[in-house]
């Protein structure tokens, strides 16, 4: 990996915990609309980098992530790994840079990530007792506000400034 | 063939991350932990955004300042309130004895049968003192803590082998039933609402009907001080297809019990009511600063402190702003920790309700958060408890939620905030609306006297 490169990803490091920072400084409000901007930054970057690199994104995103999370490192990380995989499988069969198949990822994926984290929560503490209160719902419209966020600026998150050694694949 | 090396090791390194998300080894937790700690650092991009909320926090933080004293007097009306409640009052029962008021500061880890106890330094309570709640009995004090003076621990007479000697009226030939009394009936054990006391030895099997009151005479002196004190109403419980004696207990022993009194010889009580605790105790609480006011997590309502596991800081401790309560903690890190804020499902505290024009609180027993309703402020808990409908009427009455005495991490008497409480029904949920919308604070304190280990 050459210094462009681990620049880019220390870059993509920033980024992603200012997508963090600003998502959770605009829940303070109570607002159930605020969506996962940096899953959706993630997704964007992923859908044109290296297959390689996609642990190394699924690592970063952890790390910023963790920065304001509950949940633990590993499980983050799990989650991460999960959404990787599969948007690598996703875009073996579809282009996830176009508007329709990335604002259904970033639909899909979102949610897919929350029922993760509430999964293992649950698991992790059964006595927490939350799988029955209905959380997953909640979930539906961050997924819906990060779909239209991936569907207006996919491409914006995707041409970020320093992330350009990332990219492989014209966008 | 290298892709498909690197995807397979891919996969099993996905499968193991998955597994130990699931079932964690504390070994490999600490070592991710640690390999995250840069996120801390990381975390301090945040910053601007507190400078951008400085101007409304000021200005909850200068409200909350300003109702400080009246609140805190209010807080310690309702403690004493509760505490006044828990003494008996039935003039029979104060005649050779003193009561000493105390408060539960939680319950041994691996035992829910044994309390700890806080009372004043200077009542004279003993090993084997009774335990009661206003007229009804609840236990024993079984050990003083030495290394804390004024608290001790206290077995419930649902344990086990937990005995105690009780009578009932007198029976056709004149006499009076005696029954030995202690632990549960194993098949409503589950079911706390369904508790029933075990009931054996009866020394008249006619009898299956009465009240059960303790009857210590052959005790020691100390036992003695718990005769007349109301244990139950005797009945026949089918357990399996067999008909047992139980008693229906008169108290929830699993989370109704906040507020207690001690008994004791007449000269070892105190001169008056005093609260064992002030939960306003400046050393009490250590301040602590939040990393971002917001959080990331569409399925929780937590915060990210500037609080390290140097600072002694238990999880679950407290978390406050003036005389309100906010949250906990959950989690205690070596380089920051998690609050869980009211609206974080699964946050559960005991409460106290005060109804306007009632002296005595209503203990509610456990409340779970269930989340925050919508961006309304207002949070939903479920309450297991049956509030009579005398106390809180049918069409409902507004109440003050405040926090209860039963944990050690959890002081009494900080203000939850305002609910409509409808008596009468069973396993509900409240809509509170917090006394502090704590989501934009940048600083919150930290409850941290409760430093103390397990008694034996």
């Amino acid at each position: 990996m050459n210094g462009s490169r681990i620049l880019a990803c220390f870059l993509f490091l920033v980024w992603a915990t200012w997508c963090y920072a600003f998502a959770g400084y605009w829940s303070s409000s109570g607002s159930a609309w605020v969506p996962d901007i940096g899953l959706v930054l993630a997704l964007s970057v992923m859908a044109r980098a290296e297959v390689g690199d996609a642990p190394i994104l699924a690592l970063l995103a952890t790390l910023a992530r963790a920065s304001f999370s509950p949940e633990p490192p590993i499980v983050l990380l799990a989650g991460f790994a999960a959404i990787v995989f599969l948007a690598i499988t996703a875009r073996s069969a579809v282009e996830l840079t176009g508007p329709l198949w990335r604002t259904i990822a970033a639909l899909v994926l979102v949610l897919v990530f929350n029922a993760w984290l509430a999964f293992a929560r649950a698991v992790r503490d059964p006595s927490a007792d939350v799988v029955h209160v209905g959380v997953l719902s909640a979930a539906l419209p961050v997924a819906i506000s990060s779909a239209l966020l991936a569907f207006a600026a996919g491409p914006l998150f995707a041409h970020l400034p320093g992330l350009k050694p990332m990219r492989r694949r014209p966008w | 063939m290298g892709l498909s090396r690197s995807g397979t090791l891919f996969l099993i390194g996905f499968l193991v991350l998955i597994a130990l998300s699931l079932y964690p080894v504390a070994s490999v937790e600490a070592v991710i932990d640690r390999a995250f700690a840069p996120s801390r650092a990381l975390a301090e991009l945040a910053r601007p955004f507190a400078w951008l909320e400085r101007r409304t926090v000021a200005a909850a933080e200068e409200e909350v300042a300003l109702a400080f004293e009246a609140e805190r007097e209010r807080a310690h009306a309702v403690l004493f309130a509760s505490q006044a409640d828990a003494m008996p009052d039935d003039p029979a029962l104060l005649q050779g004895r003193a009561a000493v008021g105390a408060h539960v500061i939680g319950h041994r880890s691996k035992n829910h049968d044994r309390l700890r106890l806080r009372y004043p330094v200077d009542a004279g309570v003993l090993p084997g003192s009774p335990v009661v709640r206003g007229n009804v009995f609840v236990g024993r004090v079984i050990a003083l803590d030495p290394k804390h003076p004024g608290e001790c621990t206290a077995e419930l007479v649902t344990a086990r082998d937990f005995r105690v000697s009780a009578a009932t009226g007198s029976t056709a030939s004149g006499e009076l039933a005696r029954f030995v009394v202690g632990g549960v009936l194993s098949k409503t054990r589950n079911d706390d609402r369904e508790l029933r006391l075990a009931v054996q030895y009866p020394s008249d099997r006619d009898v299956a009907v009465g009240t059960l009151r303790v009857s210590e005479d052959e005790g020691s002196p100390l036992a003695r001080l718990a005769d007349g004190f109301l244990l139950g109403e005797l009945e026949w419980v089918d357990v399996r297809g067999t008909r047992l004696l139980g008693l229906v207990a008169p108290l929830d022993y699993a989370f109704g019990l906040n507020h207690l009194a001690l008994l004791v010889p007449p000269q070892m009580g105190t001169a008056g009511p005093v609260l064992p605790i002030d939960p306003f105790e400046p050393a009490s609480w250590v301040q602590a600063r939040v990393i971002l006011a917001g959080s990331v997590s569409a399925l929780r309502e937590t915060r990210k402190l500037a609080l390290t596991s140097a600072s002694q800081v238990r999880v679950g401790a407290a978390l406050s702003l003036g005389t309100r309560f906010v949250g906990r903690i959950g989690r205690v890190g070596v380089f920051d920790s998690d609050a869980r804020l009211l609206g974080d499902p699964g946050l559960s505290f005991s409460a106290l309700a005060r109804i306007a024009g009632q002296a005595a609180p209503i203990p509610l027993g456990r409340l779970v958060s269930l989340g925050a309703d919508g961006s309304s402020g207002d949070v939903l808990f479920e309450c297991s408890q049956v509030i009579s409908r005398e106390r809180a009427g049918a069409q409902g009455a507004t109440v003050e939620l405040w926090t209860a005495a039963a944990e050690t991490d959890l002081p009494p008497g900080l203000l939850v905030g305002t609910a409509v409480l409808i008596g009468g029904e069973r396993q509900f949920t409240l809509r509170v609306r917090p006394a502090l919308d704590a989501r934009s604070a940048q600083r919150l304190a930290v409850w941290r006297s409760s430093l103390v280990e397990d008694a034996p």
